[in-house]
């Protein structure tokens, strides 16, 4: 099914998601509903490439101005082929897979703070994953300041092969080739454990009336397996195929800024980040994301975004020419393109429509909202021979809808 | 509408200048004079009265918590590294 990966860094996306999931529903609305369809297609030199629809349907409310609750629900549905590079033995095969996730939380809101928990569930032919997290925010200085800290905890499990005799020989180790006996009692396929702690501080700063800055940092343990358990990387000159070998500890640390700048006379703002990131397999990066907004009219919004993230490869990455003829440099190897360097470059806009009624107190909603986004990924590997070089770019394609009350 | 500008707060002469040999130190006390200036000008409170601009969708850096978890699950499937999500929206403090 070769979704593993997919699945897996998915997951992992899932805790820091839930956070921010876990706020509390905004205070201005009592009730919303939304729902959001996005696109991801990332065509291949060599093959179909892969193709993912994520719908999202969220509820949240807030009850007796202090509680609030949201629940929402959200899916991956991929197809494609798994990327050529790497594949030169097994040559690029189909592979088709859902991922389903259920989330939901409450929280408790009061004038200069608040505290906030979230669950959430999801699964797919070849993981599992449970997550719980706790937000917990406070204003400061006449709300001036805001204190926040996120916890996220996840209990994942991944379906592997069984290479219990292969123990403390990696280069004897197969890549599982199907999730059809994962989670059973077939004895060929064992459950892995991989157990994600992210924490989250950051101080938001109210600078001036059209100014807001945001300052934080991102903690990231994990301990488990957290390799493809479907790749295989061609190691030696001996033509050797053995499943794809990591760590089983990684410590990832990002340091950010955010700030959002109103530009008034053009009904407009600017909003920006800039992160600096490192990691226990010496993987850093600098990433940059600015969004500029304007309205047009009186029911119009009209956005352009702008992303560049720019990294260095793990400790123990080489090129696939590289582990060919030179073998890997210890006992790990990877064909991972978000372990390889490269770059990112994101461009975009989105446009979204609003419906306010005239006569709000006859009216059954108080908005509704419709908006249109789309934005394109180019790839800038380091090599023809890194990993997923025949793929180029990808395209996101976003339709959403949502209606307060 | 009130829009608290720093720009009456003129650095003063510094010592070297018109020699160019300030220049540094005057450009690093006029960014200081402006940040400081900007913040004691308000008294390092935004007002609530002064918080419109704030209060807008397009200030509020989580204001889409559906599609940020959209735009995160896209690109922490294609980069090598996480965070800088933010963990709460600050600044508005509205209500």
């Amino acid at each position: 099914m070769q979704l593993a990966r997919t699945g897996s860094i998915a997951i992992l996306g899932v805790g820091l998601a839930v956070i921010g999931l876990a706020r509390p529903a905004r205070a201005t609305n009592t009730a919303e509903g939304a729902a959001r369809v996005t696109m991801f297609d990332e065509p291949s030199d060599k093959n179909i490439g892969v193709r993912v629809i994520h719908p999202q349907a969220d509820v949240s409310a807030t009850v007796a101005s202090t509680l609030a609750i949201s629940a929402g629900y959200s899916a991956d549905v991929v197809s494609g082929a798994t990327p050529a590079t790497f594949d030169v033995v097994s040559a690029a095969t189909k592979f088709s897979d859902t991922r389903n996730l259920f989330h939901a939380s409450f929280g408790f809101e009061q004038a200069d703070g608040g505290i906030s928990f979230a669950g959430a569930y999801g699964w797919e032919n070849d993981y599992k994953s449970t997550v719980i997290s706790g937000t917990t925010h406070h204003d400061l200085y006449e709300h001036n300041f805001t204190l926040a800290l996120a916890y996220s905890h996840n209990f994942d499990r991944v379906c592997d092969a069984n290479n219990a005799a292969a123990a403390g020989l990696p280069l004897e180790r197969v890549a599982l080739t199907s999730s059809a006996g994962c989670f059973t009692t077939n004895p060929a396929y064992v459950t892995e454990k991989l157990s994600i702690d992210t924490f989250e501080p950051s101080l938001s700063w109210t600078m001036t009336p059209r100014l807001v800055v945001q300052g934080g940092a991102t903690i990231q343990i994990l301990d488990g397996f957290q390799a493809n358990p479907y790749r295989k990387v061609l190691v030696g000159s001996q033509n050797r195929t053995p499943q794809e070998s990591l760590p089983q500890f990684r410590q990832r640390y990002a340091l950010f800024a955010r700030l959002a700048y109103a530009f008034p006379e053009l009904r407009g703002s600017i909003t920006g980040m800039v992160r600096g990131y490192d990691d226990s397999w010496a993987v850093r990066a600098i990433t940059g994301d600015v969004v500029g907004t304007k309205y047009i009219g009186q029911a119009m919004l009209v956005s352009v975004r702008a992303h560049y993230h720019l990294q260095g490869g793990a400790s123990f990455y080489r090129n696939s020419v590289d582990y060919r003829v030179f073998g890997p440099p210890g006992q790990y190897w990877t064909g991972d393109r978000e372990l390889s360097p490269m770059g990112n470059y994101l461009l975009g806009g989105k446009l979204s429509f609003f419906r306010r009624p005239q006569q709000e107190r006859s009216s059954w909603f108080a908005e509704m909202e419709l908006g249109g986004k789309y934005e394109i990924l180019l790839y800038r590997p380091e090599s023809p021979f890194s990993p997923n070089a025949d793929r180029k770019f990808a395209h996101i394609i976003q339709a959403a809808f949502a209606t307060r009350f | 509408m009130h829009l608290p500008f720093i720009s009456d707060h003129l650095p003063l002469p510094l010592a070297g200048e018109g020699r160019g040999e300030g220049k540094p130190l005057k450009l690093a006390f006029v960014l200081f004079a402006l940040l400081v200036g900007g913040c004691s000008m308000s008294k390092w409170t935004v007002k609530p009265h002064q918080r419109e601009l704030l209060a807008d969708r397009i200030m509020q850096l989580d204001a889409d918590p559906q599609e940020r978890s959209a735009e995160e699950h896209v690109l922490a499937n294609r980069e090598g590294a996480i965070g800088g999500t933010g963990t709460s929206g600050g600044g508005c403090g509205c209500n």
